[in-house]
């Protein structure tokens, strides 16, 4: 009998030290006190007064259209001759937009002429931008790089300055509702009330662009738990030390970038419980401290920076003293919003790389919304030129419990930054 | 037509090199009138030839809701039978055929199963003691078309099928409609309709190398025990049916009128158990199959809409039909189970639409369906404590004048087996009797036969 | 329950002719009461998989339906001796060797995989023919050919192509039709023309060890230690047994047992409800397979380790799309072993997705499917059929509504004695894993109520499926299972009275040697019994194959 237990108990022995040497993973549910979420998206959150808006704000076809005499008017305005309207309305204005490399766009664009010292599939630097656009007969200092850098053109996205009348038709948002924070602790004029009663709103963006369609279409959030944005590159928030997830005073949260894609479950919903590895770009990794109040997370203000990657958009987006509330739901996930100052910089370059084509096919106006949130913005006041930099904003988000790669680790707050751009 | 007939006739002596052709031989055109009825000359009696089917659903009905009053012709449709109304004059429905357990245990979605299709009750397929009766019938007139037998199911598993010619040897299911095509015209299939034909050299070469395959029968079996010698003595019969299929593809088929090569199938998407999804995969083989049987490519077949313990389910329900069949409550407002009541007219609608499928496809003076009987029937009667008394029996098809269709038909407890019987006597197995014990009956349900 | 009686019969007219030619011709060695009778096992699809694999390589596709397995008593490895092909699985046989042909004779292979063709010194290739041939089928049908076998062929390969015009094609039927033979698809033992009476030949018995071990033809080296006469010597045997247990071949023996022995090929079929378990796909459920045969090679080939322990382990093979199944972060790219700390809900067998989705329904668990399963593949019970007289009309009292969790609605249907008689053996441990959803999902409560997992086992109390996996840690009744089903599977047949020694063997020394299961193997594999013919009684109608497995359900 002895050895037969001396011949288990050697077994059983190797095999305990060999898990020794392995420390146990994480139990089912993943490490005590610490929950993660991915974002299926951040949409541009607000409004709710349905008197907000007289009308919607023009897109470009509607500003052009009304600048042509009535029978043309007529006949361009059937969508069957949409494509004619939109070669005639670039020609008027003078848009361009050329083709940096052969065989992109099936063709249907054509070439630029290009300087011997670029070399294929290479991106232009600044200097090589410029003799391009010389070269192909841009107006003097005008020609940029758009559509995910493979075209160079010349629009009133590119340049809104150069169309003021692409503002004509524009209407800011003027209703007393939006969803939002009081992040300056102030309730003025410029200020909104939320769908919940609170005073000193601060959402100047939705102010500026809260009457056209396309925004309008997508603050609504039953769409929003549908559609996901960004699903590449998505937004995780992480929350640790957690002792109680109804009131918590002090918890750690950590809002990254992932590197790998959301994906949907059977049923067409974000995949839940899946592990995300880390975008490794630093300046993508926020840390700052929160608080939990009968489920509900608040967090301490932090510059935070996100990425929106769709389709032909990779923008990289900055937040100035951005801060979470949102709420712990039942069935696991989160759902709420960050609330900050969105550079006018980092916003505008979202709206840009939709490119002149974009902004016509949804009924937006570059000129409009680069025009509005200058005027609207209201934080961070550049000290040279006097201006603001960055508006007051709000992105919703709805989110589903994930894992991080490297859940768990400890980490400090981060430091606020100046603002990338 | 002359030179088509001297072909054939080359093809038979020549290219077979003397050797008959082991099974029965194709129609030969010359026999046909143009509208394909005059087969009678030579051959006596009757019109083109007679297909046989099974149509199989599961968790059978609830009696009250399906069973008819009235008997005779002109019956009556309860709620359960609504579905078939167009298609009424085709069906008979045959109610009150038992299952006799004989003192067997009565093992719930079996039993009464393998009751049906081998006239004896047994606790497992793989004890059943003899071929399930569609067997029988393929075995006397599967030969001389391309397969013996077609064997179908919807539900996307090979598993599902009731055919077995013993308990060892299942006939799997061909469970895709895109495999049921490939398989009927893919690239070997042959237009029966087209003038030329050219017999290709790879089918003699096939069926010369399996020709020596089958040479090594003899000292095979003598080297192995007496159950082995069965179990490779049916080896070997299935190498001898695909010579035979070889030399069939060495012939031109006789044309089919209605016989139209389809388009390849688009498989259906979606959850496979969900009822709707079901019915729309059984639509797709279903046309298959019919066009099967107006090109002549089998005479039998064996089409399964779901499993015995029917797994149909609506897709985000927690609870499928079968455990519906257990645990839903009876509504008292209306006096019986409503799930279960909808996935049993679910299955009446997916017949109805099986009938008036198969009775689109014209052939000769009148349908395909006229040329076809068909006995669909089920695993149990009420699934919600597996009765086997009185298990649902319905039949589609005139079998070319032989039988008479619009009929409802009491058994009033007689056994079931009887309708195995009739269905063998009137496909031309020489038969009187059949089924064991209780259940053995050597009488016909006369009341359909004309 | 009485057992069946003998079953393997055709329809009436062959059953006769078979019975009588049985009788009257002679078999080989025995006495006048019994006979050694070879045992004839049809290839399953992996055996046939792993055939052409080794022959042709892995990038020669294998496509097509194959004949399903059958399973005699949970096991496909027993069925293969009960089974046989039907016209439409030949059909099936012949489609696929014809693919293989094509590809072996198609430009990216032919050089490496026939190597020769007709050319001056050999005009016609008969000489290609014969040596393509001799290779080939040799290792198609496990031994050499004779030479007046390869000239047969030959002939009638140089017929074909002239009939098709193509050296190729005529060498390409005759291999289509060798993959067809029943050399190639049956495993027939051949009685050792030497040596002791009632053993196999030294090629019969590399294939049986061959494909108990690796689950594949003989090898090079196999073969050579047949046709040397090494094999028939225990020197000999032990020498190829211990190459072959520790060659990483071995793990995917190991899997092909537990995929056999856990029913783990029935994944293929099984779908859940896209709504109520969105995280569950196809891709999820062959991962689930896949984890629970990684844990077993991992816990008893990679550390040689106790099978018992199967059932208390905490690690478990991990991949990232079994993340979410699971609830846990998994970032290391492949495969991974994932360890669960202690006290966690997963630890054993009995908490895999793999055998928790499998018995269960698309939208729901089934703790009597799940039951059922544990007691007839781990436990080597029988559940008994109902008796002839019960009464399915009082399946449910319908004056109750309110029955909210799983074991309610059960406990519903157990008021009956009747229906108890089947249901109190199975849904008393179906009911301890509850915890575990319909996916394997891991949860609490079930439309709000906390879940109880309270049962017994033999007895013994338990409150979980972590307990339970202990309890069977500890039971015999779990190991001899194991034991028996080991046996059954290297033999490819049932218990007979006259085995039964062998099988109190190996339940001493199972244990004895620390429950490895390699050891068991190997035991198995250096038994003289594994290499005797069955001796059957010639009275006794056939040899049965006891057939128990339903295939209908009944939750």
């Amino acid at each position: 009998m002895s050895g037969i237990g001396m011949k288990t108990a050697g077994v059983a022995l190797t095999m305990l030290a060999s898990s020794l040497l392995i420390a146990a993973d994480a139990p089912t549910g993943g490490q005590p006190g610490t929950r993660a979420f991915v974002l299926n998206g951040l949409y541009v959150g607000g409004g709710g007064d349905p008197n907000g808006c007289p009308a919607t704000s023009s897109g470009n076809f509607d500003i052009f259209l009304a600048s042509l005499p009535a029978d043309q008017r007529t006949r361009l305005s059937d969508p069957g001759h949409r494509s004619e309207l939109q070669k005639m309305m670039w020609s008027h204005y003078g848009f361009r937009r050329l083709r940096l490399w052969p065989g992109d766009f099936g063709g249907r664009l054509e070439s630029a002429k290009l300087p011997p010292d670029v070399k294929l599939h290479q991106t232009p630097t600044p200097a090589q931008v410029r003799a391009i656009a010389e070269l192909n007969g841009f107006p003097k200092g005008r020609g940029s790089l758009a559509y995910q850098k493979q075209t160079i053109a010349y629009s009133s996205c590119t340049n809104p300055e150069d169309f003021p009348m692409l503002a004509a038709g524009y209407h800011p948002y003027s209703g007393k509702i939006s969803t939002g924070l009081n992040l300056d602790g102030k309730d003025g004029a410029q200020n909104f009330v939320s769908p919940e009663g609170e005073k000193g709103v601060d959402n100047q963006l939705w102010r500026a662009v809260g009457c056209y369609k396309q925004f309008q279409e997508m603050n609504d959030p039953a769409l929003q738990r549908k559609v996901m944005l960004s699903a590449r590159s998505p937004t995780l928030i992480e929350v640790s030390g957690i002792d109680d997830i109804h009131n918590d005073p002090d918890v750690t949260v950590r809002i990254v970038t992932g590197a790998d894609p959301l994906v949907r479950d059977g049923a067409g919903n974000p995949l839940a419980h899946a592990s995300f590895m880390l975008d490794r770009d630093p300046s993508l990794v926020t840390v700052t401290h929160g608080r939990i109040v009968d489920g509900v997370l608040t967090t301490d203000p932090v510059d935070l920076r996100f990425v929106f990657r769709e389709q032909i958009v990779d923008n990289t987006r900055a937040m100035r003293a951005a801060r979470i509330k949102a709420t712990f739901l039942p069935d696991g996930s989160l759902d709420g919003g960050i609330f900050g100052y969105s550079t006018l910089a980092s916003f505008y370059d979202m709206i840009e790389q939709m490119t002149q084509d974009g902004a016509d096919n949804v009924g937006m106006s570059c000129v409009g919304v680069r025009q509005a949130i200058n005027r609207y913005a209201d934080g961070y006041r550049d000290q040279r030129t006097g201006r603001f930099t960055a508006i007051s904003s709000a992105m919703n988000f709805h989110a589903v419990p994930a894992f991080l790669a490297d859940q768990g680790k400890a980490m400090a707050p981060s430091r606020n930054v100046e603002a990338a751009r | 037509m002359k030179q088509h007939l001297s072909r054939r006739g080359f093809m038979l002596r020549g290219v077979l090199g003397g050797a008959t052709v082991a099974v029965g031989v194709p129609i030969l055109d010359a026999f046909l009138n143009d509208s394909g009825t005059a087969y009678a000359a030579t051959l006596g009696g009757g019109h083109l030839p007679v297909r046989f089917g099974t149509w199989f659903w599961g968790c059978g009905m609830i009696p009250e809701r399906w069973v008819p009053q009235k008997a005779g012709r002109g019956y009556d449709l309860p709620p359960q039978l609504q579905p078939i109304k167009a298609v009424q004059d085709q069906v008979s429905v045959l109610s009150g055929f038992d299952v006799m357990l004989d003192g067997k245990a009565n093992l719930p979605h079996i039993s009464g199963n393998t009751a049906v299709r081998t006239g004896e009750a047994s606790e497992t397929w793989q004890g059943i003691k003899s071929p399930t009766f569609d067997v029988l019938i393929s075995d006397a007139v599967g030969g001389g078309s391309f397969f013996r037998s077609l064997d179908l199911s919807l539900d996307g598993n090979p598993q599902t099928s009731y055919s077995f010619r013993n308990g060892a040897s299942m006939n799997a299911s061909i469970p895709s409609p895109v495999e049921l095509y490939q398989k009927l015209f893919g690239a070997d299939f042959h237009d029966p309709n087209k003038a030329d034909f050219q017999p290709d050299p790879k089918f003699m070469v096939r069926r010369s190398v399996l020709s020596a395959v089958s040479d090594q029968r003899r000292t095979l079996l003598a080297s192995v025990g007496a159950a082995d010698r069965a179990r490779l003595d049916q080896y070997f019969t299935s190498v001898r049916e695909m010579e035979d299929k070889l030399a069939l593809q060495l012939q031109k088929p006789p044309p089919a009128e209605a016989c139209i090569r389809p388009e390849a199938p688009v498989p259906i998407r979606g959850d496979i158990t969900d009822l709707g999804v079901r019915k729309a995969n059984h639509k797709l083989m279903t046309q298959l199959l019919g066009m099967a049987l107006a090109c002549n490519q089998t005479r039998t077949f064996n089409m399964n809409f779901d499993t015995a313990a029917a797994e149909l389910r609506r897709a985000g329900d927690t609870t499928g039909y079968h455990q519906s069949t257990h645990e839903e409550l009876i509504d008292r407002s209306v006096g019986y189970q409503p799930t279960v009541d909808k996935f049993a007219v679910g299955s009446m609608e997916a017949w109805a639409d099986f009938v008036a499928t198969l009775a689109s496809i014209k052939e000769g003076d009148g349908t395909l369906l006229d040329n076809m009987f068909v006995v669909a029937h089920s695993e149990v009667s009420f699934a919600k404590n597996h009765d086997v008394t009185g298990i649902p029996v319905m039949l589609a098809g005139r079998a070319g004048g032989k039988v008479k269709t619009g009929l409802h038909v009491t058994g009033a407890g007689e056994p079931i087996s009887r309708i195995g019987l009739t269905a063998q006597q009137i496909m031309g197995v020489p038969i009187d009797s059949w089924g064991s014990g209780a259940m053995r009956s050597n009488r016909a349900v006369s009341e359909i036969l004309v | 329950m009485s057992r069946l009686g003998p079953l393997l019969v055709l329809g009436a007219a062959a059953c006769v002719a078979a019975l009588s030619v049985g009788f009257s011709s002679a078999t080989f060695g025995g006495t006048d009461t019994n006979v050694a009778v070879p045992s004839v096992r049809r290839l399953t699809e992996a055996q046939y998989r792993s055939s052409i694999d080794d022959l042709f390589g892995s990038d020669v596709e294998v496509v097509g339906r194959f004949e399903p397995d059958m399973r005699v008593d949970g096991l496909a490895a027993v069925g293969a001796s009960a089974v046989s092909i039907t016209p439409g699985g030949l059909e099936q046989y012949h489609a696929i060797a014809r693919h293989i042909a094509e590809q072996v004779f198609d430009p990216a292979h032919r050089d490496k995989l026939v190597g020769c063709a007709p050319g001056p010194d050999d005009a016609d290739g008969a000489n290609c023919a014969a040596s393509f041939i001799g290779r080939v089928g040799s290792k198609l049908f496990r031994r050499p050919l004779g030479l007046a076998q390869i000239r047969a062929a030959t002939v009638q390969t140089l017929a074909s192509a002239k009939q098709l015009g193509s050296f190729d094609a005529g060498l390409g039927a005759m291999l289509t039709g060798m993959l067809t033979s029943p050399g190639f698809l049956f495993r027939v033992d051949t009685p050792a023309q030497s040596g002791p009476s009632g053993a196999i030949d030294a090629y019969s018995k590399a294939t049986r060890l061959s494909f108990l071990l690796w689950n594949a033809p003989p090898d090079e080296k196999l073969t050579t230690a047949a046709g040397s006469g090494a094999l028939d010597t225990p020197a000999g045997l032990q020498a190829q047994v211990d190459r072959m247990v520790a060659s990483p071949r071995f793990a995917g023996g190991v899997r092909a047992f537990f995929t056999d022995f856990l029913q783990l090929g029935d994944i293929d079929n099984l779908s859940k409800d896209a709504l109520i378990y969105p995280a569950f796909s196809t891709s999820v459920a062959e991962a689930t397979r896949e984890q629970t045969l990684r844990t077993i090679t991992d816990l008893l080939v990679e550390h040689k380790g106790d099978y018992r322990d199967l059932f208390t382990t905490h690690r478990f093979a991990m991949t990232r799309a079994l993340g979410p199944i699971y609830d846990v972060p998994v970032t290391r790219p492949g495969w991974s072993i994932y360890e669960f700390p202690a006290g966690d809900p997963r630890e054993g067998l009995l908490t895999q997705a793999s055998l928790l989705a499998l018995h269960s329904h698309p939208g729901r668990t089934s703790p009597t499917l799940r039951g059922k399963a544990i007691r007839e593949t781990l436990l080597c019970e029988k559940i008994p059929s109902p008796p002839a007289n019960v009464n399915f009309a009082v399946v449910q009292d319908v004056n109750n509504p309110t029955l909210k969790t799983t074991r309610q609605r059960l406990e519903a249907h157990l008021d009956d004695e009747e229906c108890a008689s089947c249901h109190k053996a199975t849904d008393g441990l179906g009911l301890g894993l509850e915890k575990f959803d319909g996916a394997g999902q891991f949860r609490r409560t079930e439309h709000d109520m906390p879940i109880d997992v309270t049962g017994k086992f033999d007895k013994a109390p338990f409150d979980g499926a972590g307990n339970l996996g202990r309890l069977f840690h500890d039971s015999p009744k779990v190991s001899q299972c194991l034991v028996k089903t080991a046996w059954r599977y290297a033999n490819g047949r049932n218990i007979e009275p006259s085995d039964q020694a062998q099988i109190d063997r190996l339940n001493q020394s199972f244990p004895a040697n620390g429950y490895r299961f390699i050891d068991l193997m190997r035991t198995i594999a250096l038994d003289p019994a594994f290499y005797a013919l069955q001796r059957v009684s010639r009275s006794a109608p056939e040899r049965t194959a006891r057939a128990a497995t339903e295939r209908g359900t009944h939750s």
